[in-house]
């Protein structure tokens, strides 16, 4: 019996190194290791898709593994993934902050990217993307904040008041809840805008309980930074008539009638930019790459039907002519992070 | 004073939104622990019929001759399912005599990841449902006269957003709570019921079957996690979403051994689970005189400190069934 179990170990063994070694002979094998699972509609989904793309067009390896959020079992993950890929994307890095710099050191030869912050250390092999999540909430916040006092929309009340749900006070959700207060107070510094923290991302009873907690303070048009905890909110916004704002992917198939516009982080996007510099040898191996509205890392969803059907023409001029005054430099958004 | 009742009311009503799950799921531990069947699998099959719901009724949505009825098709399936998962839970614990808590965290395993599995293979959307219209889903009713009442000072409001505005299953999960009473006190199952959780030898010495009784038991809870779970993910959301049980069985457990596992007392225990967590949400930003702005935290925190202080400080002593988590074995 034992004799068996050793013998099928060292097969299993045998046939996963030989699997490695015959896709690692000519393409590039790539790795994304998320903390969570898929069906987030944000930060895993996005990442997938970008390295699915790159598949498609780049001819790429690509495996995912789903840490569905057992903290325990991350360093794990990311040692087989360190094993069998060449460019290993951590998603999202700060999860993975305690053994990385461990990790990165036994495995030099490979290129770790660390999504969403800044790696701890300064290892010669991982390389840091961070999005600037504040300044495309800037632009969601002009949008509210211009269009909050309109009361010509059906559901817009009088009152100078916004909301946030929020799924966690950390410096990333954080960030997302600064750039939209800048861009709100930039077109009315009286603009009151109030947050609410769900404490999870995929809790939408806590969601919507959280968004009708605004709605009923006076908010009309509530931003949702929170994952799937973020369709809560959405559902509470059909339920009083009133509006939301996606983020992370387009949302607006969830509520057509409800979604003004989404502030899309696109994970993907910096993804498949990243494998291809890589291929053609010009991505950096360490240090920071950020992905702003400059480099299409975050931007609004202009040409989603919800914004082309929801949001005035005006609103949408202003947001671009922001969005190329942040790009041009401006404009200055400060992030919190 | 108008504004004091219009917030007050406010927070009622979200209290009731937020208890109903737990008031549905700790009925379900009810009927099976009063029987002498520990049920610690009440979040798997809350989850697992959140699931079986919001697969129906997105699979019927579009469907011209079920569509109308999409909301009870996926109310059926989640009983269904639920129903399945306590027999499971039944032929392990009481046919085959095992361990009923390992029985039930086994449920609870196999709901968490085979949710995802099939709602991956089947919507291929991360392990999440498709989005519900309303159409599909057991949407807000208003009673009659509530619009008409709404200005009538204090009366009003409370009718208005408090008694009406909810949808069916809520008014349910209220009824049950008395109907629960009546069986468990007024009835000879639930004679026996009450029998076979405390002395299962005399129940079997009077030649009733140990065996059925607790099925039967397991059956009930089925029924109630099959409303908990349809309220999840159809009633109170649109979709199904991993994980979104979010650990409510456990803390309908919690507030089964709360209320020493008598029906009125439960449902007193959930509003009061539900009324912390509704009060907490509306705390969040507003600053308490000489403190300032209280950190986000520990308002968070706020329900489960008052609920480990108010279990250990009023409970006073809980007796669980005499019989319960004891397999019945004739004749040792």
């Amino acid at each position: 019996m034992h004799r068996t179990i050793k013998f099928l170990g060292v097969a299993a063994i045998a046939l996963m190194s030989a699997a490695t070694v015959a896709s690692a002979a000519d393409k590039l094998s790539v790795v994304q290791v998320a903390s969570g699972a898929l069906g987030d509609g944000g930060i895993f989904d996005s990442g997938d898709a970008g390295l699915k793309k790159a598949v498609t067009d780049l001819g790429i390896d690509y495996k995912l593994i789903e840490g569905q959020q057992r903290s325990n079992l991350l360093s794990d993950f990311l040692s087989e993934a360190a094993d069998s890929g060449q460019v290993i994307f951590v998603n999202p890095g700060y999860q993975f902050d305690s053994f990385l710099p461990d990790i990165a050191g036994q495995h030099a030869d490979k290129t770790f990217v660390y999504t969403d912050g800044v790696a701890p250390g300064e290892a010669p092999n991982v390389v840091s993307i961070s999005y600037a999540e504040h300044e495309g909430s800037y632009l969601a916040g002009i949008m509210a904040a211009m269009m909050t006092t309109r009361t010509d929309i059906p559901g817009i009340n009088d009152k100078k008041v916004l909301g946030i749900v929020g799924a966690f006070d950390n410096p990333v959700i954080n960030n997302f809840i600064a750039g939209f207060k800048q861009g709100a107070a930039s077109v009315d510094p009286a603009m009151d805008v109030q947050v609410r923290y769900a404490g999870s991302y995929t809790d939408p009873a806590k969601g919507k309980e959280l968004a009708l907690s605004l709605y009923d303070a006076g908010a009309d048009i509530v931003y949702q930074v929170a994952a799937t905890t973020g369709d809560g909110v959405i559902l509470a916004a059909k339920e009083r008539k009133a509006w939301a704002i996606g983020v992370d992917t387009d949302k607006c198939s969830q509520g057509p009638e409800v979604v003004l516009s989404s502030m899309i982080k696109d994970v993907g996007r910096s993804y498949y930019e990243y494998v291809k510099d890589y291929i053609a040898g010009t991505a950096p191996k360490s240090g920071k790459i950020e992905f702003g509205l400059s480099r299409g890392g975050v931007g609004m969803t202009y040409d989603s039907a919800c914004t082309q059907k929801n949001v005035p023409a005006d609103v949408i001029a202003a947001m671009k002519a922001a969005q190329e005054k942040i790009v041009s430099g401006e404009i200055k958004v400060t992030s919190t992070k | 004073m108008e504004t004091t009742v219009t917030d007050l009311v406010l927070i009622l009503a979200s209290t009731v939104r937020l208890s109903v799950p737990l008031i549905f799921t700790a009925l379900a531990g009810l009927y099976a622990e009063r029987s002498g069947v520990f049920d610690i699998g009440l979040e798997g099959k809350m989850l697992f019929s959140a699931f079986a719901a919001a697969s129906m009724a997105a699979v019927v949505a579009q469907s011209p001759t079920f569509g109308p009825y999409a909301a009870w098709l996926g109310l059926a399936a989640a009983i269904a399912t639920s129903i399945l998962l306590s027999l499971l839970h039944g032929y392990a614990s009481i046919t085959q005599r095992g361990n009923q808590i390992i029985s039930g965290v086994a449920i609870n395993f196999i709901a968490s990841g085979l949710t995802i599995q099939l709602g991956n293979a089947w919507f291929g959307q991360g392990g999440r449902t498709p989005q519900l219209p309303n159409s599909a889903r057991f949407t807000e009713l208003t009673l009659p006269f509530a619009d008409a009442l709404r200005p009538v000072p204090i009366i009003g409001p409370i009718y208005a957003n408090l008694i009406s505005g909810h949808n069916i299953l809520v008014y349910i999960a209220f009824l049950a709570v008395p109907f629960t009473w009546w069986v468990l006190y007024r009835t000879r199952f639930g004679l026996r019921l009450r029998a076979v959780g405390e002395n299962p030898g005399a129940v079997d010495t009077a030649g009733i079957s140990v065996t059925w009784l607790r099925y039967r038991a397991l059956i009930c809870g089925g029924i109630l996690g099959g409303f908990a779970g349809t309220y999840l993910s159809i009633a109170q959301s649109a979709s199904f979403i991993r994980e979104m049980s979010a650990g409510k069985g456990f803390i309908a457990l919690a507030a089964l051994v709360f209320a020493k596992w008598r029906p009125v007392p439960v449902l007193f225990t959930c509003l009061l689970f539900g009324f912390l967590d509704a009060v907490a949400i509306r705390l969040q930003g507003t600053s308490i005189p000489g403190i300032g702005e209280v950190p986000v935290q520990f308002i968070q925190a706020l329900p489960y400190v008052l609920t480990v202080i108010l279990l250990a400080g009023f409970i006073g002593h809980a007796t669980p069934p005499k019989a319960g988590g004891v397999p019945y074995v004739k004749e040792r």
